[in-house]
C-alpha cells in the first residue's frame, strides 16, 4: 500500500493503534510458529533442520532465505521462534542470523539498479548500496570463524540473558505476553476443532505463522514510516549537515523506528545517487541500520524463552562487534568503502559486473553452500 | 505518545522548513540587490558594502546547495506525493540564486561605470530600483503564504517592470546612435547563452546540489583529453 493513501486515510491515533495491533499479531505469529514445531514433534523438525548442523550450510541457508523473503527481520524472527521452540540450538542458529545479515543487503543493491541509465548516478548509487554488502561480508568473514573458535558471542549473550532480560521462562509473564500466548493457543485450538491434527495441524500453523510474520512486518514498516517520516527526514538532514559518527545513531534510530534495515538502506540509495551523501558519510548510517534491525529479533524473543532471547542477543552482539571493529579503525573503515567504490567503478564501465556480482554472492554461493555442506 | 507522534508526522514540517529557507534566500537576494543598486546610483560607497554584499551572495549560493540536498532527502522519504512541491522548489531556488547573481552583476557595473551625472536614465533606474525592491519583498511574503490573488497582482507588476526595461533598452539601441551599449549587450547575451549551456552540462557531471556550480568540478577524463 503506498504511503500517501495510508497517511491520508488514517489519523495519527488510528495509525498508532494499527501499529500496536500489528505488533500483537507479529508476536502471536512467533508464538504460533514455536507451537507448530512442538506439534510437529522433535523428530520431524529435527529431520528438517539437521542439515544446518554445518555452520557454512547454516550461513548459506540464512543468505538464501533472506534473499527470498527480502527481509532479515522475517528470517531472524523465524530463527528466534525455532530456537525458542527448542528445534534449533543457539550454536546452529548463529551462522543463520549472520547469513540473514548478508541476504538483507541485496534489497538496496537491487534498488540501485533503478539508476542504471545514468552512468555517474548509477556508480554512486551502486557503491552506496554495495558498501552494505561488503561490510556484512567482511563482518561474517571475521566474526564467524571467531565465534566458531571461541563461542564468545553465545557465551556473552547467555550471560546477558542470565542477568534478567529474559523470555517467558523467567517465571513472570506480563499480561501482553499472556494475551499473545492465549491468542496463539486459540488459533491452534480452532484449527484442531476443524479436525486437523499431527503433521497437518503443524503445517497449517506453520503456514499461518509465516504469512503473519511476513505481512505484519511489512505493514509495521509501512505504518511506522508513515508515522515517523518527518522525524526520519529531520534525522537524515542532520547527517548531511554534521557528518561523522552521528550517522551511526541515526541509522540505528531510523531502523528501530521502521523495523527494517532494508528500508533505511534503501532510503539512502537515492541520496547516494544524487551525490548529496558521500559513501564515507553514509557508511556509519549503514552500520547503524545493521544494529537497529536487531531490535526486531529481540522483540520476537520476548514471547519465547531464554534460548530465543540468547540468539536475539547474539544477533545484536554480532552487529555491535562488527561496528566496534570497523568504525573506529580508519584502515578497516576504508575497506568496505574502497571495495564498494571499485566494484561500482567496474559496474559503471560494464554492467555485466552487476550480474556477475549479484548472481555469485546472492545465488550461486548460497546454493552451492547448501548443496555441498548440508550433507 | 500520541502527541509526540502528531508533532512529527504531519508531513508538512520538511516542506515548511524548506519554504522558510527559500524565503530567507529571497530576502538575502533583496539585500544584495539593494546594496548593489544603491552603489550604482551613487547612494553608497561601493567599497563600504563590498564585503557584506559578496558574503551575502555567497550565503545565497550555499543555501541553494543546502536546499537541494533537503529536497532530495524530502522526496526520498515522502515519496511521489512530495514530488510536485519538490520540483517547484528545485525550479524556483535557481531563480533566487540568479537574483543574487544579477545583484552582484549590478555591483560590478557600479564599480566599473558609476552613475555620477543626474540624468533622465538615472532617475528612471532609481524609481525602477524602488519598485523591484518592493516586488522582491512582496514576492517573499506571497510565496510564504501561497496567496494566489496577491501572486497574480505581483506577476502583473513584474511584467510591467519587464516591459519598461525592454522599452528602455529599445530606446537606447534604436533612438540613440548605437554605440558601445550594443556590443556590451551582445556580449552579455552571448555570455548568458554560454552560461546556460554550462549549467546543463554540470547536471551530467555534478551531484544534484552542485548543478550550475563550477566548484569541485571533476577533472576531464583521459578519453576526453585524448580525443582533443
Amino acid at each position: 500500500m503506498p504511503l500517501g493513501p495510508l497517511k491520508s486515510r488514517l489519523p495519527v491515533v488510528g495509525r498508532v493503534l494499527l501499529f500496536l495491533g500489528l505488533l500483537f499479531l507479529f508476536l502471536m505469529a512467533i508464538e504460533l510458529l514455536s507451537g507448530s514445531m512442538k506439534v510437529a514433534g522433535n523428530d520431524t523438525a529435527e529431520s528438517m533442520l539437521k542439515g544446518l548442523n554445518n555452520p557454512f550450510a547454516g550461513l548459506a541457508a540464512g543468505i538464501m532465505a533472506t534473499v527470498l523473503v527480502q527481509s532479515s527481520s522475517v528470517s531472524t524472527s523465524t530463527v528466534v521462534a525455532l530456537v525458542g521452540a527448542g528445534q534449533l540450538s543457539v550454536s546452529m542458529a548463529v551462522p543463520i542470523v549472520m547469513g540473514a545479515n548478508i541476504g538483507t543487503s541485496v534489497t538496496n543493491t537491487l534498488i540501485s539498479l533503478g539508476h542504471v541509465t545514468r552512468s555517474d548516478e548509477f556508480r554512486r548509487a551502486f557503491a552506496g548500496a554495495t558498501v552494505h554488502d561488503f561490510f556484512n561480508l567482511l563482518a561474517v568473514a571475521i566474526f564467524l570463524p571467531l565465534e566458531l573458535a571461541t563461542g564468545y558471542m553465545e557465551r556473552t549473550a547467555t550471560w546477558l540473558v542470565s542477568l534478567g532480560i529474559t523470555g517467558t521462562d523467567s517465571g513472570f509473564q506480563n499480561p501482553a505476553t499472556a494475551a499473545v500466548k492465549g491468542a496463539a493457543v486459540g488459533i491452534q485450538n480452532g484449527l484442531a476443532s476443524l479436525g486437523l491434527s499431527g503433521g497437518w495441524l503443524a503445517i497449517m500453523m506453520l503456514l499461518i505463522a509465516l504469512c503473519l510474520i511476513i505481512c505484519t512486518l511489512y505493514y509495521i514498516t509501512k505504518v511506522m514510516k508513515s508515522l515517523l517520516a518527518d522525524r526520519i527526514e529531520e534525522w537524515l538532514n542532520r547527517v548531511l549537515e554534521q557528518k561523522g559518527m552521528i550517522g551511526l545513531v541515526i541509522g540505528m534510530l531510523t531502523t528501530m523506528a521502521v523495523q527494517s534495515s532494508s528500508i533505511t538502506t534503501s532510503l539512502l540509495v537515492p541520496m547516494f545517487a544524487a551525490g548529496v551523501l558521500t559513501l564515507e558519510a553514509g557508511f556509519p548510517l549503514v552500520v547503524g541500520a545493521n544494529i537497529g534491525t536487531t531490535v526486531t529479533a529481540i522483540l520476537a524473543a520476548t514471547v519465547t524463552n531464554q534460548a530465543g532471547m540468547t540468539i536475539a542477543f547474539v544477533h545484536f552482539l554480532f552487529n555491535s562487534s562488527a561496528a566496534a571493529l570497523f568504525l573506529p579503525i580508519p584502515a578497516l573503515r576504508r575497506l568496505p568503502v574502497s571495495c564498494a567504490h571499485r566494484l561500482a567503478n567496474a559496474a559503471a564501465r560494464n554492467r555485466i559486473w552487476v550480474l556477475i556480482y549479484l548472481g555469485t554472492v546472492f545465488v550461486v554461493i548460497p546454493l552451492l553452500g547448501i548443496l555441498i555442506w548440508k550433507r | 505518545m500520541f502527541e509526540w507522534f502528531s508533532n512529527v508526522s504531519s508531513g508538512a514540517a520538511g516542506l515548511d522548513r524548506m519554504r522558510n529557507d527559500f524565503c530567507q534566500m529571497l530576502e538575502a537576494g533583496r539585500r544584495v540587490f539593494d546594496m548593489a543598486t544603491d552603489s550604482m546610483l551613487g547612494l553608497t560607497d561601493p567599497e563600504a558594502i563590498r564585503e557584506d554584499l559578496f558574503k551575502t551572495e555567497k550565503r545565497i549560493n550555499k543555501s541553494v546547495r543546502a536546499l537541494r540536498r533537503e529536497i532530495v532527502v524530502h522526496s526520498t522519504v515522502h515519496g511521489p506525493n512530495s514530488f510536485p512541491a519538490c520540483l517547484v522548489l528545485m525550479s524556483v531556488v535557481k531563480d533566487a540564486e540568479r537574483i543574487g547573481d544579477y545583484g552582484k552583476n549590478l555591483f560590478d557595473l557600479a564599480t566599473t561605470a558609476p552613475m555620477v551625472q543626474e540624468t533622465e536614465w538615472k532617475a528612471d533606474i532609481a524609481q525602477l530600483k524602488e519598485r523591484i525592491s518592493q516586488l522582491l519583498s512582496d514576492c517573499r511574503d506571497t510565496f510564504a503564504t501561497s496567496d494566489r490573488d496577491k501572486a497574480l497582482a505581483l506577476i502583473s507588476r513584474a511584467e510591467k517592470i519587464e516591459d519598461q526595461c525592454d522599452e528602455q533598452v529599445r530606446r537606447i539601441l534604436i533612438e540613440e546612435p548605437p554605440k558601445s551599449a550594443v556590443y556590451a549587450l551582445a556580449y552579455r547575451f552571448l555570455k548568458r547563452v554560454a552560461s546556460h549551456v554550462f549549467n546543463v552540462l554540470t547536471s551530467v557531471v555534478q551531484p544534484v546540489d552542485r548543478i550550475d556550480f563550477a566548484k569541485k568540478l571533476p577533472l576531464a577524463r583521459d578519453d576526453d583529453q585524448s580525443a582533443k
